[in-house]
């Protein structure tokens, strides 16, 4: 039976694509995996960082969600690995565990992911894991409010592709290059979708569009 | 002229006792008033993701710690220098909390960078001249460079790798224009 740790590295508690897209994973894997579900934010706030660093210490495959925050990994996630990293210090990895990353970014390119898939790869380096591929997705704001909206829609049938991939290299070992998914639609109308639900937003806490561009810190 | 040094509590080394001196004698000799931050992990909480400084409280981060002195010093320096740990290629969590937490320094509009991806603008008409400097007792090659990578998608940021050349680094930051950045979007 394989040990499958989905970690969660979204800061979000509610709402979190990452999470998502963790759980839709996971109903893909057949019963014969043991898979668990941890959750960097909860886990350091709630203090159990050690439990969930001896269960991931027992995983054969890592899976790491998490949306691109400045070109990188959300500071949160980057606490939680460095503290896995240092607690394998005293308590070093018995085998090799497979990680996978699924990287998701607020922009449409899904290029701009790939830094943050060699950090993954930089940090299974140091502990002695395998890094095995990512899933870079673009538009990832998009993909819970918008799904059924036809751009949106192919995004998904992709990632669910790209989610058989993962199932299948756990056991096979027959992948190994990252997937990049990118939804079509033009720039123009993504950035008025994203500008508007923002507006919206901002509209129902009781904001002005004017008040959207405050500026409190300005210099005197 | 004001510089504002961000730092690591938790990452000090003589390596950085070294890169703090230089940085730090760096700007004094060049008559400029600096400011200290040494980021502890206890005091600065993550970036939420909550979006309430683009549409709750623009311009501000609604988590009350020490950020919202962080931002306003910020945003009344003419440079600001951040001194990161090098950690998995990137930033150190402390540096990097920092970093995600500028958020309420752009507006939530897109726009196309001469890169072809997209990004934020500016909150401001102009910012403070950013510098980044990467460290550790042992930066490898491919780490040094991911670094640079990471910071260089920010074309305003300019960004080094300290490996305990003092000369090197020095003549680096006398290229900079150490002053503040009108912004254009």
């Amino acid at each position: 039976m394989k040990n499958i740790i989905l970690l969660n590295g979204s800061p979000r508690t509610d709402g979190s694509t990452s999470k998502k897209l963790l759980h839709l994973l996971q109903e893909r894997f057949s019963s014969d995996c043991n898979v668990a579900m941890i959750d960097a934010a909860l886990s350091l706030t709630g203090n159990h960082s050690s439990q969930d660093y001896a269960s991931m210490k027992k995983a054969d495959a890592i899976i790491i969600a998490f949306p691109l925050y400045v070109y990188c990994l959300p500071g949160v996630l980057t606490e939680f690995l460095s503290g896995y990293s240092d607690y394998l210090k005293s308590e070093e990895l018995s085998g090799k565990p497979d990680v996978y990353a699924l990287i998701n970014c607020g922009f449409p390119e899904s290029r701009i992911c790939e830094d943050a898939a060699l950090v993954i790869n930089r940090f299974c380096l140091e502990i002695h894991a395998a890094y095995r591929f990512s899933i870079l997705i673009g538009s990832g704001g998009m993909l819970q409010p918008m799904q059924k909206m036809p751009f949106i829609s192919s995004i998904w049938k992709h990632i669910y592709q790209a989610f058989d991939h993962i199932v299948s290299d756990i056991s096979n070992h027959d992948a190994k290059t990252d997937i990049h998914i990118d939804s079509k639609m033009p720039k123009k109308l993504f950035y008025f979708i994203a500008q508007t639900s923002f507006s919206f937003t901002a509209k129902a806490s009781g904001l002005t569009k004017e008040q959207l561009y405050r500026k409190p810190y300005l210099r005197t | 002229m004001k510089a504002y040094i961000i730092s690591d509590h938790d990452y000090q080394s003589p390596v950085y006792e070294k890169l703090f001196s230089l940085v730090h004698d760096f700007f004094l000799s060049r008559d400029f008033q600096i400011e200290q931050k040494s980021i502890h992990k206890e005091e600065l909480h993550f970036c939420i993701g909550c979006y309430g400084c683009w549409v709750k409280k623009p311009g501000e981060c609604v988590i009350d710690d020490t950020m919202a002195q962080i931002n306003k010093t910020f945003n009344s320096s003419d440079v600001v220098v951040y001194l990161s740990p090098i950690v998995f290629g990137q930033y150190s969590p402390n540096i990097k909390n920092a970093i995600d937490r500028w958020l309420p320094n752009v507006l939530p509009l897109f726009i196309p960078k001469q890169d072809g991806t997209t990004g934020h603008p500016q909150r401001y008409a102009d910012t403070p001249k950013k510098i980044i400097i990467g460290y550790g007792d042992t930066v490898s090659p491919e780490s040094a460079q991911l670094f640079l990578s990471i910071v260089h998608h920010r074309a305003d940021i300019d960004a080094f790798i300290y490996s305990d050349h003092d000369d090197s680094l020095t003549a680096s930051l006398e290229k900079i224009k150490l002053e503040r950045i009108v912004n254009h979007s």
